[in-house]
C-alpha cells in the first residue's frame, strides 16, 4: 500500500483546501496596509495597491484599548484555564477512583446538566440579579470552568493508570489529595495539555459573557472589543485623541483600521496555538465519555 | 472487630477526601447550571426584578406567555430556521468532512498529511468574532471581493447583507469552512485504524481503488459516521449562537432566513427586555433539546452500545 503514490487530483484537491483556508487572512492583512482612499476606489484585494501604515500609526499611538483587552484575556485564559483544569482534574480523579462510594451518584450529576440547561433567560437573571456578576471580570471566567466533557476524557485517563500504583501509594500512608496532586496527576500530563489547550483557545475566543454582563471599556476582552468594531468603527476611531503626526485628513482610516485592529487581535494567536496542533488533533480523537 | 472498624474507619476518611475533591466541580455546577434549571420556572411568571424568581407572581393562565409565544408569527419562523440549517450543516458537514477524511487517507506521506491537515485546521483557530471580519471582506457590496470578481466578469454586484435568501447557502459554506479540517480527523483516525492487509488482499484479488474505498474504507466509517450523525441531530434544535449573531452581523434583513431560536431569545430579552416571551421559547428549547438528545442516544444505544453517550 505504501509503495502506490498518491494521485496528483488528491494534492491538487488539498492545495485548493488550503488555499481557501489561507487567502482569507492575506485579504485581511492586505487590507490593514491599504490607505483608506485606495480601499475607496479598489476595494479589499489579495495585496495591497500600495503598503500603507496609516491603520498601524492610528492603534500604535492610542494603544490604551488593545492593552487593556490583552490585559483581560490574557488573564481569563490564564487564570481560567488553570483554575478549570485543577477543578477538573480533582473531581475526575474522584471518579476514576473504584474506592469512592458516591462515583455513580457523582457521574450523573456532573453529566445531566449536559443533557439540560436552564437556558440564556434564567442563567440571566440569576447572575445579574442574584450573584451580581454584571461588569465583573469573574462572568468571564467562573461559569465557564466546568466542561463535563473534559472531566470525563480526563476521568477516563486516570482509570487508565494502574491501580498497584495507588495502592502502593496508600500503603505507604498518602492520603487522596497526595495520591491525585502527586501520582495521577503527574502521570497525566498528555491528557492534561490536550484539556488545558482546548480550554484556553475557546477563553481566548470568548466574547458571548462579555457582551451579556460587561458595561466597562477597560474590561472587555480583545473578542468583545474586535465585536464591538464590527459595527461601529466609529466609536473606535472617538477614542483615538492622538492622530499620528504624519496623518493627513483625506486619509483618516476606517475599513483598514477595523482590519489591522483584528491581526493585532489574532495575529499572534495565529501564530503561537498551530504549533500546539496535535492538542488539538488529539481532543477530537479521545471522546469516551462512559465508564 | 477491632480490624474490621479500623478498616471502616479508613474508608469513611478516604470518601471524605475523595468527596472534598469533587467539592468545587460539584459547587459550580450547582450555582452555573442546576440553578438556572429551577429559574426555568420563569417562564410561568410574571417576572418583577423586586419580587425575584420565586417571589414573582405565577401567569395566569399559567401558560401564558407560552400561548404568546406560540401564537406569534416568530416561533414558527425560527423553528423551522433552526432546524432546516442545522440539517443541512449535518448532512454537508459530515459529507465534507468523510470525503475529506477519505482523501487524506489516499495521501501516503506523512509530512504531507501533516501539512495539509496544518492548513485545513487553522480557521478552527478562530472566533466566529473574526471570521464576521472576513466573511465582510468577501461580502461587503462595495469593496468585498466576491462583488469585486463579479463585476470583473461583467456582472452587476449584489447586496449580499440584505438579500436573505443567499444566507442559507453562505452559512453552510462558512460552517464547513471554519470545521472541516478538525472534524475530518475524526474520520481519518478511525481509517487509520484499519487493518493493511485488507487492502492488499483486496488488490491481490483485482479490486480498483474505487471499489477499495467503497469496500473496505466506507464500511469502517459507517458506524462512526452513523453515531456522529446522531449525536448531532440530537442538538439539532440547539443553534450555533456565535455564527449566527456575528456571520450575519445581526441584520434584520436577513431575520427571515438566519434567525433562529438562539438568536431570537437572546435579542427578546437583551434589546427587547421582554423575559415572558423569551423565557417561553428559551425552555421549550431546552426541554425539546432534552427528549431529542435522550431519543437520539437510545438509538445510538440500539446500534451500536460502545458509542452511546450514556
Amino acid at each position: 500500500m505504501k509503495k502506490e503514490k498518491t494521485s496528483l487530483i488528491v494534492h491538487l484537491i488539498f492545495i485548493l483546501l488550503a488555499i481557501a483556508c489561507v487567502v482569507p487572512f492575506f485579504i485581511v492583512i492586505s487590507a490593514s496596509f491599504t490607505n483608506s482612499q485606495d480601499l475607496a476606489l479598489y476595494g479589499f484585494s489579495i495585496l495591497p495597491p500600495k503598503v500603507d501604515f496609516t491603520a498601524y500609526a492610528y492603534l500604535f499611538e492610542n494603544p490604551r484599548q488593545i492593552i487593556n483587552g490583552y490585559a483581560v484575556t490574557i488573564f481569563i485564559t490564564v487564570a481560567g484555564t488553570f483554575l478549570s483544569v485543577v477543578f477538573m482534574a480533582m473531581a475526575a480523579y474522584a471518579l476514576a477512583r473504584q474506592n469512592f462510594k458516591f462515583r455513580k451518584l457523582l457521574t450523573g450529576y456532573i453529566f445531566f446538566p449536559t443533557l439540560f440547561n436552564g437556558g440564556l433567560v434564567s442563567s440571566y437573571i440569576i447572575n445579574t440579579q442574584y450573584l451580581h456578576l454584571t461588569d465583573s471580570v469573574w462572568v468571564l471566567i467562573l461559569p465557564g470552568l466546568v466542561n463535563v466533557f473534559h472531566v470525563f476524557m480526563l476521568r477516563t485517563f486516570f482509570k487508565q493508570l494502574p491501580d498497584g500504583l495507588f495502592d502502593a501509594a496508600m500503603i505507604d500512608g498518602a492520603g487522596e489529595w497526595r495520591i491525585c496532586f502527586t501520582i495521577a496527576i503527574r502521570l497525566s500530563k498528555p491528557v492534561l495539555a490536550t484539556v488545558a489547550f482546548l480550554g484556553a483557545l475557546s477563553r481566548w475566543n470568548s466574547w458571548y459573557n462579555a457582551m451579556l454582563y460587561i458595561r466597562s471599556e477597560e474590561k472587555y476582552p480583545l473578542q468583545y472589543l474586535l465585536q464591538r468594531m464590527m459595527n461601529n468603527i466609529q466609536e473606535l476611531l472617538n477614542q483615538m485623541e492622538h492622530v499620528p503626526s504624519m496623518v493627513s485628513a483625506a486619509d483618516i482610516p476606517g475599513e483598514n483600521l477595523r482590519m489591522a485592529l483584528l491581526v493585532v487581535c489574532i495575529g499572534p494567536m495565529m501564530i503561537f496555538f498551530p504549533f500546539f496542533q496535535k492538542y488539538f488533533t488529539k481532543g477530537m480523537t479521545v471522546g469516551a465519555v462512559k465508564g | 472487630m477491632t480490624k474490621k472498624k479500623r478498616i471502616s474507619r479508613r474508608v469513611i476518611r478516604e470518601n471524605i477526601q475523595l468527596g472534598m475533591l469533587t467539592l468545587p466541580v460539584v459547587a459550580l455546577l450547582a450555582i452555573f447550571s442546576y440553578w438556572p434549571m429551577f429559574g426555568v420556572i420563569l417562564a410561568f411568571k410574571n417576572y418583577k426584578v423586586t419580587q425575584g424568581i420565586f417571589g414573582s407572581d405565577w401567569m395566569n393562565p399559567l401558560f401564558k406567555n407560552f400561548d404568546f409565544f406560540l401564537k406569534s408569527q416568530d416561533a414558527f419562523r425560527i423553528t423551522r430556521n433552526t432546524l432546516l440549517l442545522n440539517f443541512l450543516f449535518i448532512f454537508a458537514g459530515t459529507f465534507c468532512s468523510v470525503a475529506f477524511a477519505l482523501l487524506m487517507y489516499e495521501v501516503k506521506k506523512n509530512y504531507q498529511v501533516k501539512i495539509y491537515q496544518t492548513f485545513s485546521i487553522l480557521p478552527s483557530f478562530l472566533s466566529w468574532v473574526a471570521v464576521s471580519y472576513i466573511v465582510y471582506s468577501l461580502l461587503d457590496t462595495d469593496k468585498g471581493i466576491i462583488n469585486r470578481i463579479i463585476e470583473f466578469f461583467g456582472g452587476s454586484p449584489v447586496a449580499w447583507y440584505t438579500t436573505a435568501s443567499y444566507w442559507p447557502v453562505i452559512l453552510l459554506i462558512v460552517k464547513v469552512w471554519h470545521s472541516v479540517g478538525l472534524n475530518c480527523i475524526i474520520y481519518y483516525a478511525s481509517l487509520m485504524g484499519i487493518d493493511n492487509e485488507l487492502f492488499e488482499a483486496a488488490e491481490v484479488d483485482g479490486a480498483t481503488k474505487l471499489q477499495r474505498v467503497i469496500h473496505i474504507s466506507v464500511p469502517q466509517l459507517i458506524p462512526i459516521i452513523t453515531m456522529m450523525v446522531l449525536l448531532d441531530i440530537g442538538q439539532i434544535f440547539r443553534a450555533d449562537f456565535g455564527m449566527f449573531y456575528n456571520v450575519t452581523r445581526n441584520v434584520g434583513a436577513l431575520y427571515s432566513t438566519t434567525d433562529v431560536i438562539d438568536t431570537y431569545v437572546f435579542r427578546t430579552l437583551i434589546n427587547q427586555g421582554n423575559i415572558g416571551m423569551s423565557s417561553a421559547a428559551s425552555v421549550l428549547q431546552s426541554v425539546v433539546c432534552f427528549i431529542t438528545i435522550v431519543t437520539a442516544n437510545a438509538v445510538v444505544k440500539k446500534i451500536s452500545p460502545e458509542n452511546s453517550l450514556f
